[in-house]
């Protein structure tokens, strides 16, 4: 009855506990709960960490029985296995469960008696079902052994001190990626990335892996995850042309970048998916504010920035930037400003142009918003005069 | 029969229409202001079916306020005037608007402008534009007499003789018409022709 497939739950961070499901044909019925185990952890979650930090949660939801493990543990010790692992973990959490036993039973001080074999269960999503001896051994083997990481399961739920874990995790992922700065000078906009795939076999004849032409005036650079940019870049397309369709007028940049964390806003707040892994830098051109350099990150926040930088050691370059910025730079000293920062905080040791993406947003001489990609012939030049190329170690 | 008409002068644009409220044989009322500030700087006259002319005219309103306030800045008329045929055109196939529009805007950059939007989400920029049927009279007189860059005087003395020409060849010419203007310091009334009081 079932399927025999072994199945490993891991509950935690880290996979401190790995369960496999047994294989063999244990006569008495298997539950529901065997079968199908929820996925639903919060319902049954059961913290076996030292008994000082431990806090606990509700094991179950109820019937008004106490849970009674020494029932429970006399049980799982009529049973033979062959499984020497499993039982191992069996006499572990014969110990711990004792522990636990006396919070428990604080715990559950409004309810009376004790989980009987037998006694049917109501699950908080609703569900029922019947305890077997079985079932019980099942729920005590499936619960996550660390507490801490409690709140970061759900993108969706606060944690008691008012984060979002989920989006900061995002953030976290980010911090890996390439970094990309964007600089706002009075003739255009600037915006130089890492690139952190550079292998001699990757094909780079069109396609850029930081710099995206949203619209005519938008362009965006992207830090993080490029699969979630990919969509993001997509959805930024459409609702520009959207607005353009309804309006035949070029969609306002800040319009554009609202619209776009409004969509990223969702993800933190309902649907039970997780959040964007990205963050970009948009630059653009529009009647009413001109030039417009906006950083946004997961959260769905976003702000007007005058120089930005996303992605890995953002923080330092965010800081040079602090500090070499004039009002009114120019576009050429943008470039180099942001080349120079960007080579500063670079992991790798030499600074060559197929490590670097540099775009820049400008109005041409008849007035049009122009995007343009620098070649990379160009921009090896352009390190070469500003002096911020690195001759490899081996010259 | 209803009738709005307009035309573009020198840095104003101006929009004419009837005031007679009808149904059927019935006058319900003849100081009917069919032309609706749209916002600062835009005038809409509308002609057509009652029910539908309030109900397009407010929703259009209310969503150009709410643009303004969303983002700050004001729509242009050339982005009201696309908006407007737009949404003409996704309930044509389904339940359309039966509704004439004139609009008329003063933008900082580009002046004065004259918007036709038909009912079935025609959209036209033009100087000068007529709907009903004293759009046959009026047309011709602008025609005729029309000229760019006309002051205020000489587009309302075009206007007035535009309204006599109604009033004396169509056989149920309307009994009143108002008179609106938009120019760089907004869009407000100006005045009406009357032969009847309310």
């Amino acid at each position: 009855m079932g399927d025999h497939k072994s199945r490993s739950y891991s509950y935690s961070d880290g996979g401190d506990m790995q369960i496999e499901r047994y294989h063999g044909g244990i006569g008495p019925k298997r539950s529901n709960f065997e079968t199908n185990p929820p996925h639903n952890f919060r319902s049954y979650s059961v913290s076996y960490g030292p008994p000082s930090k431990t806090n606990m949660d509700l094991v179950v939801a109820g019937t008004g029985r106490e849970f009674d493990f020494k029932k429970q543990k006399s049980t799982a010790k009529s049973w033979s296995f062959n499984d020497h692992e499993f039982q191992r973990k069996k006499r572990v959490l014969a110990i711990k469960s004792t522990l636990l036993k006396g919070k428990l039973k604080g715990l559950l001080g409004r309810v009376s008696g004790g989980l009987k074999i037998g006694t049917p269960m109501l699950f908080m999503d609703g569900g029922k079902l019947e305890w077997t001896g079985n079932s019980i051994r099942h729920l005590l083997l499936q619960v996550p052994l660390k507490m801490s990481r409690r709140y970061d399961s759900r993108t969706t739920i606060f944690s008691p001190e008012g984060r979002l874990y989920q989006v900061e995790y995002a953030m976290e992922a980010i911090g890996n990626a390439g970094s990309a700065i964007g600089i706002l000078s009075k003739d255009g906009v600037v915006l130089v990335g890492e690139k952190k795939v550079t292998s001699k076999l990757l094909q780079t004849s069109t396609s850029t892996e930081k710099m995206y032409k949203i619209d005519d005036h938008i362009a965006c650079a992207v830090a993080g995850i490029m699969s979630d940019a990919n969509i993001l870049i997509n959805t930024a397309r459409v609702q520009a042309q959207r607005y353009t369709f309804s309006y035949q007028e070029p969609m306002p940049v800040e319009q554009l970048v609202q619209s776009l964390c409004d969509t990223k806003q969702g993800y933190t707040q309902f649907g039970g998916l997780r959040p964007f892994g990205v963050s970009f830098l948009f630059a653009g051109w529009d009647k009413n504010y001109r030039f417009q350099l906006y950083m946004s990150d997961p959260s769905g926040n976003y702000g007007g920035w005058k120089a930005a930088a996303i992605g890995a050691n953002n923080q330092a370059a965010q800081s040079m930037l602090k500090q070499d910025y004039k009002d009114d730079i120019s576009r050429e000293e943008a470039v180099q400003l942001a080349l120079k920062v960007l080579s500063k905080t670079m992991d790798s040791t030499s600074l060559t142009s197929d490590k670097l993406e540099l775009a820049e947003l400008f109005l041409s001489s008849s007035g049009k918003v122009e995007y343009q990609v620098c070649t990379p012939d160009a921009l090896s030049k352009m390190l070469v005069k500003y002096g911020v190329t690195q001759p490899p170690a081996d010259a | 029969m209803e009738c709005v008409f307009g035309m573009v002068g020198k840095g104003f644009a101006l929009v004419v229409a009837d005031s007679s409220a009808v149904n059927s044989i019935l006058v319900h009322k003849s100081n009917e202001d069919k032309i609706m500030v749209l916002d600062s700087h835009k005038l809409m006259g509308a002609s057509g079916e009652a029910g539908d002319r309030a109900q397009f005219t407010e929703y259009v309103q209310k969503n150009v306020a709410l643009y303004q306030y969303r983002n700050g800045i004001p729509l242009t008329t050339k982005a009201a005037a696309n908006f407007m045929r737009g949404e003409l055109a996704t309930a044509l196939r389904k339940n359309p608007y039966m509704v004439n529009i004139v609009l008329a805007g003063y933008d900082q950059e580009t002046g004065p402008s004259l918007y036709f939007i038909d009912y079935i989400a025609t959209l036209h920029k033009v100087d000068k534009t007529a709907f009903g049927y004293g759009s046959y009279f009026a047309l011709s007189m602008m025609d005729r007499h029309y000229h760019p860059n006309m002051t205020v005087d000489e587009a309302l003395e075009l206007a007035d003789q535009c309204i006599d020409e109604i009033r004396s060849r169509l056989v149920v010419a309307p009994q009143n018409f108002v008179i609106k203007i938009v120019d760089q310091d907004g869009a407000r009334e100006h005045s009406w022709r009357r032969t009847t009081r309310d």
